[in-house]
């Protein structure tokens, strides 16, 4: 390997996206002539891929200057400014100036032609004749005092907005939060859908999501399925990427913080960063996660443990009951934690869930693997059992992945830490489990 | 007598099976994005088709078929664009990194090894440049250096690497 040949150079700019046409031409011809050549450059993308599951950016890899994380605790953390830059992908960049180009010519208010599908409970302050069910009426804007209505655009995007919230319309593929809730679903089309809030702009990418432009002036975005794009408003930044099973609160400095707890239930709209109602064994769930992690969140769902229950928050396989068996009754209604998968490999992760009362705390662990001493030595196994599978299987398709219920008595409100999932004989994780509560019967 | 496949299996195969599947793939398409965009896709496509697999021992060979497809399928959506290589080169390619894929899989062994050899400021480099969605003009910026500059020191580990990851497969007797 000669470090002056100039086809390394070309080598270089095509591992890095940078390459013009005569660097192709170039490593084309070597490619194709030169089998030193072309050994070393399968080698050296193989290298380039396999850097990528190396780098982290963790507190065991210093980080350079200018990344600094504040010395704070990593749940909760605002990451300043960290997401931006860390955030920005070629690809993404591309869309996101280029929505920045039209961006303030699309601004202004038009009358959309919308579909009513549902309304509960709803007063509505705008349109000043209200809607009604099935009515398809042309907005330019929703003033919701109370209530929730659910809306179906021409482009097919569905939005459940949960008063109190005001909207704009600026077209069938871009509107405007101006305060409160909304979740979008773009499933059945729609994808680019936008919409904007006081503090950064959700670019849908093929998705379900929620957004809550709140009074303080922050932004909760969280994303139920698939991806979105968050872009910043304020300068012609590329765009950041938001997974399934993700969210943070944008505050006008563009800062991110990890919103670690959802409070869900089993409507589009029913999602909440605020705490669970008071009826919920389970208060919070929080972890020992990294940066690395990005953005993930709990699911907290009260009294939702159930057949076609989600099991993670970032996966799409629900919970069942094991072949020729009914749901445990045990089970049946607890209050539930979807989790995600996340870093499982970390060899000391923890979860700290915090319960309101005396409670039943269940852990729904894979069966394959070995349990970890904090298991073993402080929950009890059952003998239930419960599958997971994926959304959408029919029932004759084959058993998946069966987990055990292991159970523990926590006789107090308080905190009970949790450790990482079963391991397989060389130490590696072999899933992530779930988390459920019940009261302590009496 | 081969049992039928399963999700189970499946995961477990493709969480084996994944980073060579990568490389294999980022070594045909010419970003780390469009590796990703392709591996998403591939993911999917192999687990829609894996009912189809007879027995799990052929799923490396197969999926290595289906990966490239899907990356002629994602270079059929950009025939224009002009930073592709021709369907000579990327054969070649292909054809190589199958060939070569234990020793390919050898490398990423030896990887870990050899970014613990390199000097710390080096390697938080390397570990600040490739973590997710990173810009190298904005990390270039807060290192008050030029984008090229890091690229071509970026460059120059990679090169390191190549060297030192051939190195351990000789002294193995893998190379």
């Amino acid at each position: 390997m000669n470090p002056n040949d100039p086809r390394l150079d070309a080598l270089q700019r095509y591992a890095d996206g940078l390459a013009t046409r005569e660097d192709v031409a170039v490593l084309e011809r070597a490619i194709i002539d030169d089998t030193d050549f072309r050994d070393l450059a399968v080698e050296y993308l193989h290298l380039d891929s396999a850097m990528e599951e190396f780098a982290t950016v963790d507190d065991a890899v210093p980080l350079p200057e200018g990344f600094e994380t504040n010395g704070k605790r990593r749940i909760e953390r605002p990451i300043r400014g960290l997401r931006w830059a860390l955030a920005a992908a070629a690809s993404v960049a591309v869309m996101g100036l280029t929505l920045w180009h039209w961006w303030p010519v699309k601004n202004e208010v038009v009358q959309v032609e919308v579909e009513v599908l549902q309304l509960a409970n709803a007063t509505i302050a705008a349109p000043q004749g209200g809607m009604h069910i099935h009515d398809r009426v042309r907005l330019s804007s929703l003033d919701l005092r109370s209530g929730e209505a659910r809306l179906r655009l021409p482009s097919k995007v569905e939005l459940a907005v949960s008063g109190p919230a005001e909207l704009r319309f600026t077209d069938p593929m871009h509107a405007r939060v101006v305060h409160g809730k909304v979740t979008v679903d773009c499933a059945a089309g729609g994808q680019g859908f936008v919409l904007d809030t006081p503090v950064t702009r959700v670019v849908d990418v093929s998705t379900q999501f929620g957004v809550d432009a709140r009074a303080d002036g922050t932004t909760d975005v969280m994303v139920i399925k698939g991806r979105v794009k968050l872009v910043n408003p304020r300068q012609t930044q590329p765009a950041a990427p938001l997974e399934q099973g993700e969210a943070v609160r944008v505050n006008a400095t563009q800062a991110f913080a990890r919103i670690v707890n959802i409070t869900g239930g089993l409507q589009p709209g029913e999602w909440s960063t605020q705490p669970p109602p008071g009826d919920c064994h389970i208060v919070s769930v929080s972890d020992n996660f990294g940066a690395t992690e990005g953005f993930h969140f709990y699911r907290i769902v009260p009294h939702g443990l159930r057949p076609g229950a989600a099991v993670y928050t970032n996966r799409t396989y629900v919970w069942r009951a094991a072949d020729g068996q009914d749901f445990p009754a045990s089970l049946a209604d607890a209050d539930v934690v979807q989790t995600f998968f996340g870093e499982l490999k970390r060899p000391a992760y923890a979860i700290e869930v915090e319960v309101a009362r005396p409670v039943e705390l269940f852990v729904l662990m894979p069966r394959r693997g070995i349990p970890q001493s904090w298991l073993t030595e402080n929950f009890t196994p059952t003998g239930e059992e419960l599958m997971l599978e994926e959304n959408g299987t029919s029932a004759h398709a084959p058993s998946h992945v069966p987990f055990e219920v292991w159970k523990r008595a926590i006789p107090q409100a308080g905190t009970v830490t949790l450790g990482p999932g079963n391991r397989d004989a060389k130490g590696g994780p072999v899933g992530m489990y779930g988390i459920a509560a019940k009261a302590l019967p009496l | 007598m081969q049992s039928k496949p399963h999700e189970d299996q499946f995961l477990r195969l493709y969480a084996e099976h994944e980073p060579s599947l990568h490389g294999f793939v980022r070594s045909l398409v010419p970003t780390r994005d469009d590796a990703r965009e392709v591996m998403q896709d591939l993911a999917v496509a192999l687990w829609r088709k894996f009912g189809d697999l007879g027995d799990v021992a052929d799923f490396r060979r197969w999926a290595f078929g289906m990966a490239r497809m899907q990356v002629m399928a994602w270079r059929r959506d950009r025939g224009r664009d002009r930073h592709l290589f021709g369907e000579d080169a990327m054969a070649i390619i292909a054809g190589r990194s199958e060939e070569k894929s234990q020793q390919l899989d050898a490398q990423h062994e030896a990887l870990e090894e050899c970014l613990g050899k390199l000097p710390a400021d080096q390697r938080t480099l390397v570990c600040a440049a490739y973590a997710p969605g990173v810009r190298i003009d904005q990390l270039a910026a807060r290192q008050g250096r030029s984008a090229m500059t890091l690229y071509k020191i970026l460059h120059r580990i990679r090169l390191a690497l190549v060297a030192c990851t051939r190195a351990t497969l000789a002294r193995e007797g893998l190379a």
